[in-house]
């Protein structure tokens, strides 16, 4: 019965060291990893709307649209520049169909429901068409546009590229119904 | 989720996102346990098993747990101390209740700890991208799992014939099977839009 | 076994892809680009060699009976650690490597070398072996990216960090079209099955010369 008690002992001291330790290391980088988010978000909201001044959007960009009509939209951060005037929104929304599942969009869309930037938070990286992210013809087929849906998907990545024009078009008809004025 | 969309998840796990040839987990077990077909449905039926207790589990334990405490960087330790407890605990049991199945499955079980599928179905369940409920858990682990079998299956078979073919002699063994299996992921990549 | 023996047996004579074929899932996961492998390397390394540290340090206070779960928790928690500070501080990256960081925790060759060297050996050896380890993976694995990166995609991506992008493009306007399948889920397989071929053939014919020189 000793020798039972010794040893959930030395296996609770170990779990207990290693959980202090991780809850050490969670403090330490829990900032900088929201950080990461918001930065991401921040740089290309400065670079789809250049007026709009780099700093930290809060978190919950959200709280003024609690109605998210569209499952597949996460997350609407509202694009304004210096003096307070609205210039556009960034979209996070969620591919659906995507290789593997798991593909993130940000989605910029300026007042008059025009598209004009999309980034991926997160990609299938081991699926096919990854390199549908450094297709320079394939953004700029999309940008400018307020309706994706004749847009020609990439040679070789159907199926990536067909996920993220399903994405960005969620991002507009969300826009043509819940945010235009 | 609607039952058609469930049963569009399972197929979906079962063959678009198969945990081995396009997710590339539990790629030990697949090469080493895959020489004769009769160990491979073992293997299969024993992950089977583990895989939608421990998934099981360990979305629990997240959900009630880690999620409400804000302690979700412990994923990893508890899940992997749960997954090693409940392959003991299987092990266990079935030897006590049914000497049969562990007559068939015992020599697998304690393989599975390791298998890195069975963590990896864990911790993408938990993802919070997934946003799965109990129901989607459930469809997408044991699909995952059947997926899992079935190409095991289907690829030991091959190789016990691939045992008689004429290879090279370099590339007799992991390397053909390695060929093998990428062939077997092409024709997998032609399931991508089918749901 | 001297201590160049035994860094240098990681690196040949037990490399754990190629000779071992132990820990396959990151091998072929990680690879499609030439950053991601070598991210993956240094992470492994770092946890292989921090592991084997901690277990040799530890290996005389931990109880024969609870030696394997206790080693699997130090290795959880270092790979917690490596996990939250790259996504912290090396986001791109992260995000590239995903479910596999986590996965390093059943990696059999960390818990292998723990239990076969590590809890055997004084704290020098058990670095060295580590390190040995360590960067026999991470040559392994940058090799088969540097061929499914260069075929598959015709570029050699080497840092990725915000606006800093480190990558080479080697086919100058797209005078052809590289072969895309190299950097899809078949192509992790094949070209594996292939290098494997190719180094069996090489090791082969370098036995084939020593016996013909020998009689």
């Amino acid at each position: 019965m000793n020798k039972y008690i010794h040893l959930t002992l030395v296996l609770l001291i170990v779990s207990g060291l290693s959980g202090l330790i991780l809850g050490f290391t969670n403090e330490f980088t829990k900032d900088a990893i929201r950080q990461v988010k918001l930065d991401n978000i921040n740089k290309n909201m400065n670079k789809w709307f250049p007026s709009v001044p780099l700093e930290n959007k809060e978190e919950n960009a959200t709280a003024d649209y609690p109605d998210l009509s569209d499952k597949n939209v996460v997350n609407i951060y509202e694009a304004k520049d210096i003096s307070d005037t609205l210039e556009g929104y960034i979209l996070e929304v969620k591919a659906p169909d995507s290789y593997g599942g798991g593909m993130v969009l940000l989605v910029g869309i300026d007042t008059e429901g025009k598209v004009v930037g999309f980034t991926y938070l997160s990609f299938n990286e081991s699926g096919p068409g990854a390199n549908v992210r450094e297709n320079n013809s394939f953004v700029n087929r999309i940008v400018g546009k307020d309706s994706v849906n004749d847009v020609d998907t990439v040679t070789g990545a159907t199926y990536t590229s067909t996920a993220t024009l399903n994405g960005v078009q969620i991002a507009l008809d969300y826009f043509d119904k819940n945010l235009k004025e | 989720m609607s039952t058609s969309d469930l049963i569009k998840l399972g197929i979906e796990a079962i063959l678009i996102q198969n945990v081995i040839l396009t997710q590339f987990l539990g790629i030990c077990p697949f090469m080493g346990v895959s020489k004769k077909s009769q160990s491979a449905i073992g293997m299969g039926l024993a992950v089977i098993f583990v895989m939608v207790i421990s998934s099981g589990v360990t979305f629990v334990i997240n959900d009630l747990i880690l999620q409400p405490n804000k302690i979700t960087y412990l994923q990893t330790i508890v899940f992997i101390l749960v997954i090693s407890g409940v392959v003991q605990f299987v092990e266990m049991f079935i030897k006590k209740t049914a000497p049969f199945i562990y007559k068939t499955l015992g020599i697998y079980l304690p393989l599975i700890t390791t298998n890195c599928a069975i963590l990896g179905i864990a911790l993408i369940n938990v993802q919070p991208e997934k946003e799965f409920g109990y129901a989607e858990m459930f469809v997408y682990t044991i699909g995952i799992s059947i997926g899992f079998t079935l190409v095991i299956y289907i690829f030991s078979t091959i190789r016990e014939r691939l045992e008689n073919a004429n290879v090279p002699k370099a590339f007799k063994g992991t390397p053909i099977a390695l060929i093998t299996a990428g062939i077997m992921s092409i024709i997998f990549l032609g399931f991508a839009g089918l749901v | 076994m001297t201590k160049k023996q035994n860094f240098l047996k990681g690196i040949f004579s037990e490399n754990p892809v190629f000779v071992l074929i132990l820990g396959m899932c990151p091998v072929l996961g990680v690879t499609s680009t030439l950053f991601g492998a070598l991210g993956m390397g240094v992470a492994f390394t770092l946890v292989l060699v921090l592991s084997n540290i901690i277990v040799s340090m530890i290996k005389n206070f931990i109880p024969n009976e609870v030696r394997i779960p206790s080693f699997i928790v130090v290795i959880a928690t270092l790979v917690t650690i490596v996990q939250l500070t790259m996504q912290a501080y090396l986001p791109d990256l992260y995000n590239q490597l995903g479910i596999f960081i986590p996965l390093i925790v059943v990696n059999c060759v960390i818990l292998g070398r723990a239990e076969a060297f590590a809890s055997k050996n004084n704290i020098l050896d058990s670095t060295i072996d580590g390190l040995g380890m360590g960067i026999g993976y991470t040559i392994a694995i940058a090799m088969l990216a540097f061929i499914r990166e260069l075929f598959g995609a015709g570029t050699l991506t080497l840092f990725m960090y915000g606006d800093v992008n480190i990558k080479f493009n080697l086919i100058p306007n797209n005078a052809f079209e590289p072969i895309s399948i190299l950097i899809l889920a078949p192509g992790a397989f094949i070209t594996l099955g292939l290098l494997l071929g190719v180094i069996n053939a090489i090791k082969f014919n370098i036995e084939n010369k020593k016996s013909v020189g020998r009689s």
